[in-house]
């Protein structure tokens, strides 16, 4: 008896002590070329070439595998070409008011060994400009008329006409690609190319596995020519929703996350001892855009929105402050205009913001023959009932929740409002069609108002997806796009901004802060608020506070 | 604001009073099955609780104090925890979650029990057909059922919505009904054969009778009691599949409040504001508890041939 | 025996292709391009006509039908909107964890919803039972995702005795040694497959005590009490033999609870299986995988019930003695 209960314990004990070994530490990676940074990311990557995508978080990961000619410095400067990092390009010159000559620098390689030259930048210019590719930048390099090849370390580009930002726009957009790689790829398979799920960079990472729906590993390349990174693994876990990340940050499986938004995680991440808060200044901005053509039908008005003291009222009728209180507590400012924190020059105090006025609201709807039946029901005029839709994605919970205060607001004086939640290639086809009346929509935008607020509010612009239209408005922004100072600018900015507030297009909700999250043991942190993790290769993990996930083994 | 403590306290007592009272005097009196409900473990609390339940849903405007969609005070009344006026607390909107928990038991019970008299009909329409309508019928029917059987329902929930415009409501309760009613017909349709081999069955259709008077004079009588605990399981279960469905964002949309739907919206508040969720899934467990014991109930008082012995 | 099979085989063969026409005809009424990048400017028209082209969207009918049972004989399911990859590559990778996670959560079902229905039978009428039989009422009636909510909450963010979600740990697992990758694995599983099989075992305990009252009400039953075996003994003996039938019948219908429910669990925990590839397609619109994830699931049941009702048949020839 006694020898058959021992044999138990032995036959328990020696799985258990495997069990538990397993656990500890053993030698692995130490000193400064150490470090895992996991970082917590929400979505799902679509693919990793840079023309094809948008996505935040697929520009995240192939911007530590590809590199641009250069990027915007700390200070954010977009005019002229002063302050720009050099990246692949060690020098750049004028030989005339219309041709910019880039070198690009003879160590820059490719992960499979063969040198970066300026037929890849010249190749990379084709592809985001080809129709067939159909990237979301093509707008953004329109003022370019083409790149050419001097010799195979310059490359020329030919501007259309002189602007201050012309710098800005040959490098800033352009991640480089290897043409001996891509070039026998049609650009119509871009999409779906292999490579885009198995890339070869010349950055400071390089591509090791993606694992749909779990993660994506990038381990550094040791032979960088800017300076090897100091972490030598990057780890995107990927989640459908930013609680679950924020989760896995605060319990300590995350390192890294980009942006906190709500109260609720702010609160949940500061109370979490081994992380540290990073707060920068926002670039996203969000606004319910109204439709101001009918739904389906370009060439005729809204009924209802296309007339402004509607539009105006129903601004007037909406609390936007505290709004954005209920949502993001403290976290988020609401803008005088349609721009994010980011742009601090443009934040004029004495632009006329709408007030929350119901009483006025309610003036204004009944001044424009919409009436009420019955006291507090829902107005009509002409048989038509005062009755709208707000359209979002579903997987934004910030603006579901924006979209159920708007309802419930409106509804107070008589506007009914319902909410329908699509899905993002759903809602994007939406908008294009112009198939909505009112869009909760959320920008991330790029470091100058440059591109973007033509973009979206100029006739013809590429995301003016409610129709607007106002030649003064675009005379006073083209101004500003071609000031020679930023005091010039300024004015032209807001005289553009006085206009838009009076036209009302769009109720401008919020623009929120950004808080970052990341792990206390992460020295040298710097963020950029366009890019949140452009500078991630040169941040550390000093030897001494490596934890088990660092020490993996090389 | 209406008196909700008093209304609801006075339901209360109502349903339970009511449900003692009728099983009680039932069980008293000569049958056996009223005996056999009340012995059936909880059978008397399912009962109890189903029937407060449908009465402060059908009364929600007097029981409930606010508006469901009502936001109180956005900024100074958010995710207020339980307390006096609100005894559930607020949300994330500052909506009186007491309030929502009320209009959803409308919403859930009302697209549950929809769904379930629908599928409960189409069961026993097919049960029947293919029970006392020969052979190829109920060859070809029960193929059908198979398929139906087959596919895990909320596939074929999910398919149809992925294909299929926005569905309101009521559009959710019917499509939940026409998917449930596969094992409802198998179950009628055995009951059917055993009863077509009856020879009163054999007697009505030798003086002529029609089968459609003999199937609703003879047969479904004798049906209805697995028709009956099958409705009670069916509205459990859609009340379950409506609360996953709008869990994932398909089911009923909002302000409309639906158990499943606030569980939903809750679900990043479960550290901020726990009660916001743990209010419905509570409500929500109740209710499917309810129902599971009142058809144990039924079943044991109305089918003793196969029901268990306790 | 032999008869009977080819019989069940043919049926079941006859469901699938059933279902895989309604399939078909659910994805030929899918209103909408279903060509969209997932962010960023609609295609452009040339682009969207081209591709449609090359998926062979304009041919009639009738050919796009043959076109597509010809293509799954040979396992092309079609490709991914949303993934720009096969969805049979997609589906690869998500069945083996719904798989995984099935089968534990039918063994906490089996195990525990047994063991209870065991000693409630054993019980039968005393307080432990009907304490019991609260407690299983409960199980059963719990929202598989909620219950999925309150185990992370309490277990994983507050009690951090489980890892949050997953599979395995994306940063560690690599590097383990076998025992700690299995142990990874097992810690990742533990919290959702308490989820599916804690729910499960409430339905199983009621269905094995109403299974086993019968049984151990027999006579036999009671005259070997009377002559002196103990519980234990007879439990074994006799009654759990006669509870193998029902526990066929169960697994042949718990699969289906267990993909329905696999849908929501996994979802609530990240885990990358058929379910959570489901819900994802409903939201985003990819008419192609939730086509193909309907057929799975279909498949899986019809085989999982055909081999329950072999299992059965070899556990009581009766049945297939008298034939279906």
């Amino acid at each position: 008896m006694r020898t058959r209960r021992l044999a138990y314990y032995v036959a328990l004990a020696v799985p258990l002590t495997l069990l538990v070994s397993c656990g500890a530490p053993g030698s692995g990676c130490s000193g400064d070329y150490c470090g895992t940074l996991v970082f917590a990311a929400t979505g799902t990557p679509a693919t990793l070439l840079p023309p094809v995508t948008d996505q935040a978080i697929d520009r995240d990961i192939f911007d530590q595998i590809f590199l641009k000619l250069a990027d915007i410095g700390p200070a954010g400067n977009t005019v002229g070409d002063e302050g720009f990092e050099h990246l692949l390009a060690d020098r750049w010159s004028w030989p005339d008011s219309l041709t910019l000559a880039v070198h690009v620098d003879p160590r820059a390689r490719w992960q499979d060994g063969f040198p970066v030259t300026a037929r890849d930048v010249a190749f990379t210019f084709r592809a985001f400009t080809d129709s067939a590719t159909d990237s979301p930048y093509r707008e953004s390099l329109a003022k370019i008329d083409s790149v050419t090849v001097r010799d195979s370390s310059t490359a020329l580009f030919h501007f259309h006409s002189r602007y201050p930002e012309m710098f800005y726009d040959a490098v800033y957009y352009l991640r480089i690609l290897p043409e001996h790689l891509l070039g026998s790829v049609p650009f119509v398979q871009w999409r779906s190319a292999a490579f885009g799920r198995d890339p070869i960079g010349d950055g400071p990472y390089r591509f090791v596995s993606w694992t749909p729906g779990q993660s994506v590993q990038l381990e550094a390349d040791s032979t960088f020519f800017l300076g090897r990174p100091h972490i030598r693994r990057l780890i995107w876990r990927l989640t459908s929703d930013l609680s679950v990340a924020v989760t896995q940050v605060v319990a300590d499986e995350a390192d890294a996350i980009e942006v906190l938004v709500t109260p609720a995680n702010i609160a949940r991440a500061t109370a979490a001892p081994q992380l540290k808060l990073y707060p920068y200044a926002g670039s996203v901005y969000t606004i319910a855009r109204f439709n101001l053509l009918a739904p389906g039908d370009r060439r005729r008005p809204h009924p209802i929105l296309s007339d402004p003291d509607v539009r105006r009222a129903l601004i007037l009728a909406t609390d936007r402050i505290r709004m954005a209180q209920n949502v993001f507590g403290d976290a988020a400012k609401v803008p005088p205009a349609p721009i994010p924190e980011e742009w601090t020059a443009l934040w004029f105090p004495d632009l006329p913001v709408p007030p929350y006025d119901t009483a006025q609201a309610n003036r204004l709807l009944t001044r424009r023959g919409w009436r009420a039946a019955t006291p507090g029901g829902i107005r009509v005029r002409n048989g038509r009932r005062l009755a709208l839709t707000v359209l979002l994605p579903s997987s934004s919970e910030v603006r579901r929740q924006y979209a159920r205060l708007i309802q419930e607001e409106l509804r107070q004086v008589g506007v009914d409002v319902a909410i329908e939640e699509v899905d993002l290639p759903t809602l994007q086809d939406r908008l294009a069609r112009g198939t909505f009346d009112i869009a909760i929509e959320s920008w991330a935008n790029d470091p100058t108002p440059v591109s973007g607020i033509p973009e979206m509010w100029d006739k013809g612009g590429g995301s003016n997806f409610g129709g607007y239209s106002d030649p003064a408005f675009e005379a006073q922004v083209a101004q500003a796009a071609a000031a020679r100072t930023p005091a010039d600018a300024n004015r032209a900015w807001k005289a553009a901004f006085t206009i838009l507030a009076q036209d009302a297009p769009a109720m401008v909700l919020n623009a929120p802060d950004n808080i970052a999250a990341i792990h206390r043991r992460v020295a040298d942190v710097r963020i950029r608020p366009d890019e949140y993790w452009a500078y991630v290769r040169t941040w550390r993990i000093p030897a001494d506070q490596l934890i088990a996930r660092d020490r993996v083994r090389p | 604001m209406s008196p909700a403590a008093p209304s609801l306290l006075v339901a209360l007592a109502a349903s339970l009073a009511l449900a003692h009272a009728v099983a009680t005097a039932a069980a008293r009196a000569p049958g056996g099955a009223a005996r056999r409900f009340v012995a059936t473990p909880y059978a008397r609390a399912g009962l109890a609780v189903t029937l407060f339940l449908t009465l402060i849903a059908v009364a929600a405007p007097l029981v409930a104090p606010y508006r469901p969609s009502l936001q109180l005070d956005i900024v100074a009344l958010q995710n207020r925890p339980p307390g006096w006026p609100h005894v559930l607390g607020t949300d994330l909107l500052a909506r009186d979650v007491w309030s929502r928990v009320v209009y959803g038991a409308r919403v859930s019970l009302g697209v549950g029990t929809l769904a379930a008299v629908l599928a409960a009909a189409l069961g026993t329409l097919v049960g029947v057909a293919a029970g006392a309508g020969g052979r190829r019928l109920d060859g070809v029917l029960m193929r059908l059922v198979d398929v139906g059987l087959a596919v895990p329902r909320i596939f074929l929930v999910l398919v149809v919505i992925a294909v299929g415009r926005r569905l309101g409501t009521v559009g959710l309760a019917l499509l939940l009904g026409a998917t449930g009613w596969f094992a409802t017909s198998r179950l009628v349709r055995a009951d059917v054969l055993s009863l077509t081999r009856r020879p009163f069955v054999d007697a009505a259709r030798a003086l002529g009778a029609r089968p459609a008077r003999v199937a609703l004079r003879h047969l479904l009588p004798n049906a209805a009691s697995t028709v009956l605990v099958s409705l009670a399981l069916g509205v459990a279960n859609t009340m379950l599949l409506e609360a996953g469905l709008s869990f994932l964002g398909v089911g009923v949309q909002p302000p409309t409040a639906s158990w499943g739907n606030m569980i939903a919206d809750a679900r990043d508040q479960l550290t901020a504001a726990p009660w916001s969720s743990l209010a419905p899934g509570i409500a929500l467990t109740v209710a499917v508890m309810a129902l599971h014991a009142l058809a144990d109930g039924l079943h044991a008082a109305l089918d003793p041939r196969r029901a268990t012995r306790t | 025996m032999a008869a009977w099979l080819v019989r069940r085989l043919a049926a079941t063969l006859a469901i699938v292709f059933a279902v895989l026409t309604l399939v078909f005809i659910a994805i030929h009424l899918a209103p909408g391009r279903p060509f969209l990048p997932a962010e960023g400017r609609p295609l452009d028209p040339a682009v969207a006509a081209a591709l449609r082209r090359r998926f062979g969207l304009d041919d009639p009918l009738p050919v796009q039908y043959v076109r597509y049972v010809a293509r799954l004989a040979h396992g092309d399911l079609g490709e991914s909107f949303s993934q720009q990859r096969p969805v049979a590559a997609a589906l690869a990778d998500a069945i083996p964890n719904t798989l995984v996670l099935a089968l534990a959560a039918l063994a906490i079902d089996l195990l525990c919803g047994t063991a209870i229905g065991v000693i409630q039978a054993a019980r039968a009428g005393s307080r432990t039972d009907a304490a019991l039989g609260a407690v299983t009422l409960a199980a059963y009636a719990l929202p598989t995702f909620w219950l999925g909510l309150v185990l992370l909450l309490v277990f994983g963010q507050w009690l951090h005795w489980f890892p949050i979600g997953g599979v395995v740990d994306p940063v560690l697992h690599a590097d383990l040694p076998f025992a700690g990758r299995l142990l990874d694995r097992l810690r990742h599983l533990a919290l959702p497959a308490l989820a599916l099989g804690l729910v499960g075992a409430g339905g199983t305990a009621r269905f094995q005590r109403a299974a086993l009252l019968d049984v151990l009400q027999l006579d036999f039953v009671r005259a070997a009490r009377a002559r002196g075996l103990s519980w234990g003994r007879v439990m074994v003996r006799h009654a759990l033999r006669n509870a193998l039938l029902p526990t066929i019948t169960l697994i042949g219908l718990a699969l289906p609870f267990l993909l329905t429910g696999s849908v929501v669990v996994e979802t609530v925990f990240a885990w990358p299986g058929m379910g959570k590839l489901a819900a994802d397609a409903i939201l985003s619109r990819d008419y192609p995988v939730v086509a193909a994830t309907t057929l799975v699931a279909a498949t899986l049941v019809a085989l999982g019930s055909l081999l329950a009702d072999v299992l059965y048949a070899l556990a009581d020839p009766r049945i297939a003695a008298a034939g279906r």
